[in-house]
């Protein structure tokens, strides 16, 4: 079963118009790569130096981190770099990418992992924060993000429509 | 909301492949189309009649009480 991605979706019309989206694209991957890698050498150089007072298992988490963005983006440049290499890849990955229909199943897996992940972080939050009130903080401080930023985008496209 | 697309394509011996090809979409697309399943944007419609060289209107017939029209 193939799954479009969440920041898949393009209008490009021909593989001329996409191959300068994926181009695009791969300035993102090495940019993702560059964030991984630093993010895990950061870790491993401040395990190494003895500069840390992050315990071995934050600092596990980070290089593991780090080390899963660079490599994902690695990954997606090395595929974008062989669709572009190939006509008849390159059609069919723009088509997947730039179809109505898709598209518009993409925008309704989002709303519906929203309302989970909202509806998560809430009961998560309420039980968690029992045990651990910073987690109820956590709850609160995201559910204000989600808001927020809900607002903002709303209004800005409101404007643009 | 309904559509002929089916009708025209096989009218015209156009397969789903190729009518896909000429409107940029996937043919599952079209496969849902035909069946009823999506309803197609605007642009899409357009596109599809403009294949066909029909009136949007010939091609998808709405339902007057679906879309409360």
């Amino acid at each position: 079963m193939k799954v479009r991605g969440i920041f898949c979706g393009t209008t490009a019309a021909t593989n001329e118009e996409y191959r300068t989206v994926l181009k695009r694209r791969n300035i993102w991957m090495v940019i993702l790569m560059l964030a991984g890698a630093l993010i895990a050498g950061s870790a491993l150089y401040a395990e190494q130096a003895g500069k840390t007072a992050l315990p071995e298992y934050s600092i596990g988490v980070y290089c593991g981190f780090g080390a899963g963005i660079a490599l994902a983006g690695l990954i997606l440049l090395i595929r974008n770099m062989i669709l572009m290499g190939n006509e008849g890849k390159l059609k069919q990955d723009r088509l997947e990418n730039s179809d109505e229909r898709i598209r518009e199943i993409s925008n309704r897996a989002c709303r519906s992992s929203l309302a989970i992940l909202v509806l998560a972080l809430v009961v998560g939050g309420m039980i968690g924060g029992i045990f651990e009130p910073i987690l109820v903080k956590m709850m609160i401080l995201l559910v204000d993000v989600f808001g927020l930023s809900y607002i903002g985008s709303y209004n800005y496209y409101k404007r643009k429509m | 909301m309904q559509t002929k697309i089916m009708e025209y394509r096989k009218e015209r011996k156009v397969t789903q492949e190729e009518l896909a090809d000429a409107v940029n979409v996937t043919r599952q697309t079209i496969i849902s189309l035909e069946n009823g399943k999506y309803k197609a944007s605007l642009v899409l419609a357009h596109k599809i009649a403009q294949f066909f060289e029909v009136a949007i209107e010939e091609m998808f017939i709405f339902d007057r009480e679906d879309e409360n029209l």
